[in-house]
């Protein structure tokens, strides 16, 4: 798909990846591209600086994203690429509390059903749609350190693959992605750790991979090229896989891993 | 007199409305033939509410728009989707509240306190922003804002409940003030204990139930349904003089204070 005159919806969109999406999208000439956050403030900043519509938006909520989905369609217009890449990382095992397993799947999983949940249909009617939503890596691979960020991230590729193979033929198409480090709120003072193995990347590596990636119509947005070699490596041989992961959870295991 | 209560074409947003008594006053004012928009924070209960009322009015006269009254941008999601699907907002009822605390002042967290604050008292004010000025210069509307009895007592369990349901008062008051010249409206309904979700723990008890009822002059205690006129009248023509008043709907637990 090409993003000319597109409406173009971005959450997570004060900073980070969302911020280096809205940055790159804007070049494409959009008709409009929402930056959509819970801080209202981060998402006037970027909007102002890059031509976009600031929307403050909670996801973590059905209701919230309804409220995003409505507001959007009512005052800027139908929806054509809808960015779910607001997310958050959690450090920890099964000890996580409840509380906080209910955050992080609320915001990194159920956020891209409820937005599926209420967009797919608007799409399907208006003859399709695309969505980017932003798994990690660590949805295919796995997340040494943090149990919540591997498990949410494992869902959010399935979520995407779902949605993909299940409404495609009525016009929804779905790119994931899945970058190990890019620099970020979420990976600040994270820099030494196993996701940055292969390189840190900024914001705009990961929007260029998107934007070729959509053009495309390409499932995976991989901006670090090795992902898709270890994934196919984790497929080839889980016990390997499993053998070299326990190396690098020695190594990375205490610090979350990121 | 049956164009009186005759709402038909008119678009009425409704905040708390997919339970309780602001489902009661969608359903009123959707039998007389007004668009109503069920809004909570509840996606699946407006969307099965929102239902309901159609096949009870045997027409798509309700309509599930979810919004979480606590936020601004949510509410201001809410009323941009109302004008968009339903076009002009005839009357508004702000409804939604919520109630964190039991026990008494000294026992209040301020995040309850402000939460309270929040959604009973300045969430109907931002509405009241929203949505007033568009009422004024049409020259006609409606606003009805749910108070309380309990805006008329003090209590040692619901205290904070009862200071933000005469805080909305206040509001109502004002808003009557300030809207009244335009031809806009504004008037607060004040119910007793109904048997509502919301005000389960104050009837779960049946001892508790009993004596309640014991105390209104009706010898019952209130259903939701028993605010499906109540909104129709304070929505239409038929209550066209009325503003700035609080309308207690109690079974006569509660007469003048």
């Amino acid at each position: 798909m090409e993003l000319r005159d597109k409406i173009i919806v971005v959450t997570g969109a004060a900073s980070g990846i969302g911020e280096g999406l809205v940055k790159r999208f804007a070049d494409e000439a959009p008709k409009a591209i929402v930056c959509a956050d819970i801080d209202e403030a981060g998402a006037a900043r970027v909007a102002a600086t890059y031509g976009g519509v600031a929307m403050t938006a909670d996801i973590g909520t059905e209701a919230g994203v309804v409220s995003l989905i409505d507001r959007v369609e009512a005052e800027v217009g139908p929806i054509d690429l809808m960015c779910c890449n607001a997310g958050i990382l959690l450090i920890g095992g099964p000890e996580t509390p409840d509380e906080d397993w209910d955050r992080i799947i609320d915001i990194n999983v159920k956020s891209h059903i409820w937005t599926a949940r209420h967009l797919v249909p608007k799409m399907i009617e208006r003859g399709g749609g695309y969505f980017l939503n932003t798994a990690s890596a660590a949805g295919l691979l796995s997340q040494v350190g943090s149990m919540p960020y591997a498990v949410t991230k494992h869902a959010a590729v399935a979520v995407g693959e779902w949605i993909a193979f299940t409404y495609g033929d009525q016009g929804v198409r779905v790119t994931l992605l899945c970058p190990q480090a890019v620099r970020s709120k979420m990976t600040e003072g994270h820099e030494e750790g196993v996701a940055s193995m292969d390189g840190m990347l900024e914001p705009a590596d990961a929007a260029e991979a998107c934007v070729e990636a959509i053009r495309n119509e390409k499932f995976l947005a991989l901006p670090h090229d090795k992902v898709l070699g270890y994934a196919q490596a984790k497929t080839a041989n889980y016990d390997r896989w499993i053998g070299g992961m326990k190396k690098l959870n020695r190594i990375y295991g205490g610090t979350g891993g990121i | 007199m049956s164009d009186l209560f005759d709402l038909t074409g008119k678009t009425v947003l409704l905040t708390g409305s997919s339970r309780g008594i602001g489902r009661a006053m969608a359903e009123g004012m959707a039998m007389q033939g007004a668009n109503v928009v069920i809004s909570s924070r509840d996606v699946a209960t407006c969307e099965a509410t929102a239902k309901k009322i159609n096949e009870m009015v045997g027409a798509e006269r309700a309509h599930a728009i979810p919004a979480n009254a606590s936020r601004k941008h949510e509410v201001d999601a809410l009323v941009a989707a109302t004008r968009q699907r339903l076009g002009d907002i005839h009357i508004l009822v702000g409804n939604a509240a919520v109630n964190p605390h039991f026990g008494t002042m000294d026992s209040l967290p301020d995040e309850a306190f402000d939460k309270i604050m929040n959604v009973n008292v300045k969430a109907n004010h931002w509405l009241a922003q929203m949505i007033g000025p568009e009422m004024a210069e049409r020259g006609e509307g409606s606003m009805i804002f749910t108070s309380s009895i309990g805006a008329f007592k003090p209590s040692l369990e619901i205290g904070a409940y009862n200071i933000s349901k005469v805080a909305l008062l206040g509001l109502v008051r004002n808003l009557a003030a300030e809207f009244g010249p335009s031809g806009v409206r504004a008037n607060a309904v004040c119910p007793g204990l109904i048997k509502t979700e919301f005000a389960k723990a104050l009837y779960e008890d049946p001892k508790r139930a009993k004596a309640a009822a014991a105390m209104t002059a009706l010898k019952r205690l209130g259903e939701p349904e028993d605010f499906r006129g109540v909104g129709v009248f304070l929505a239409s023509k038929a209550s066209e003089y009325m503003t700035g008043q609080a309308v207690t709907v109690c079974g006569g637990s509660n007469m003048w204070s």
